[in-house]
């Protein structure tokens, strides 16, 4: 095995673990937390598993052979399912009709012939899920209120439906500038593997091509 | 150079280098760091180096006290915002009373004299107090409502530990005392009798 190989796929891994301790971090604006750490769900580690499969079927992810095949799969696995812990609102209806739309969108990732076309893909998913999760959802959680009228507790109503919906849990503003972290340290692991070491017999079609 | 370009050092040998056996150990403590982050859930950076301390055996001693000390002061500040009927809240801040119990437990299990285990006993029983006082406060109803038996036996039995502590000072055992004195008149039915 080339040392080239063994390095480049250290520094992804880097990278992409990187993407699973920064992604993992929230700051709850409010209560006696001064951080939480949080790994993703079984829905974001299906989508990680998912998309993670979809973009090595579409030759977007190096996979040498051996086992650092095996690590680079399991670390862009959870690192993508970190991925969508961040960007998927939190749990509720809303989750729901975005995760499963998320799904869909992996098999229009696999369905693209070129990579470009694939990570465009995946940036479109991305920057929908973040719209929805960082902008959406936060006004409406600050614009659902209801006060409670006396015997009349239509405020309590209100937050248990707000709640059905999505059950939004205030963060600092800093919280946001981590979370733009740890993608970026994911699309910093893709940038480095975008063109693998030369001379490589084991590696997946399509990949190290000229664009 | 374009996207995911990068130079590779022509005609490198296949050994791994210093550096590079330097890579794979920081990503090894990356990766046992999530999941220490996922296993103790810590909530305070202080929090964080205590554990170490405690963890690496490094003044035990100071680091459980001052871990208890932060949790104390977390859950003051915390009961103090928190309304009455938000009881799901204050579990959760009696459960880190319970840490915080257990911080001191261990304080005293690594004092190493008279006055470190009586330091240790005194955060103890404040502890304990603060919790029976919240605890008498949730078990008590309106005149009206019946009070909660199950929430103030284990009032009491706050009580009763804290008061079984050897060396804590008069003053605050009196005081104990007194509260223990208030749930019991609590749990009894007719107060009056």
């Amino acid at each position: 095995m080339r040392s080239a190989h063994r390095r480049r796929a250290l520094g992804v891994c880097l990278f992409l673990a990187g993407t699973v301790l920064v992604g993992g971090l929230d700051l709850p604006a409010s209560g006696y937390e001064a951080f939480r750490y949080g790994m993703f769900g079984f829905t974001s580690g299906l989508l990680g598993i998912l998309y993670a499969f979809a973009l090595t079927s579409g030759g977007v992810l190096w996979r040498p052979a051996g086992w650092l095949g095996t690590i680079l799969l399991i670390y862009w696995a959870a690192a993508t399912a970190m991925m969508f812990r961040v960007l998927l609102p939190p749990p509720g209806l809303v989750q729901v009709g975005l995760a499963v739309l998320s799904a869909a969108g992996a098999g229009i990732i696999v369905s693209r012939h070129d990579r470009h076309g694939a990570v465009l893909a995946l940036g479109v998913v991305t920057v929908m899920l973040a719209v929805i999760r960082f902008a959406l959802v936060p006004v409406f959680w600050a614009r659902s209120d209801l006060p409670n009228w006396g015997p009349l507790r239509i405020g309590a109503s209100a937050d248990a439906m707000r709640d059905f919906f999505v059950a939004y849990i205030p963060e600092r503003p800093a919280s946001q500038a981590l979370h733009f972290l740890a993608l970026l340290l994911w699309v910093l692991a893709l940038w480095l593997q975008w063109r693998p070491p030369q001379d490589e017999s084991s590696l997946t079609a399509g990949v190290g091509e000229s664009p | 150079m374009g996207f995911g370009q990068l130079a590779e050092p022509a005609g490198a040998s296949d050994a791994p280098t210093a550096l590079e056996w330097a890579g794979w150990a920081l990503l090894a403590l990356l990766t046992l760091a999530v999941v220490a982050l996922t296993l103790l859930r810590p909530t305070d950076p202080a929090g964080v180096l205590n554990e170490i301390r405690l963890a690496a055996g490094f003044d035990r001693y100071e680091a459980a006290m001052e871990d208890g000390d932060r949790i104390y002061s977390t859950v003051v500040a915390e009961l103090q915002q928190t309304e009455k009927s938000d009881l799901d809240h204050r579990r959760s801040l009696y459960a880190l009373l319970a840490r915080a119990v257990e911080r001191y437990g261990i304080a005293r299990r690594e004092a190493e004299g008279f006055y470190e285990d009586q330091r240790a006993q005194i955060r103890l029983a404040r502890t304990y107090q603060l919790w029976a006082r919240s605890l008498l406060e949730d078990g008590t109803g309106k005149w009206y409502q019946r009070n909660d038996e199950e929430t103030l036996l284990r009032a009491r039995e706050l009580v009763d530990r804290a008061l079984a502590l050897p060396d804590i000072p008069g003053d605050r055992r009196v005081t104990l005392e007194e509260m223990g004195t208030r749930i019991d008149r609590a749990l009894t039915p007719w107060p009056i009798l």
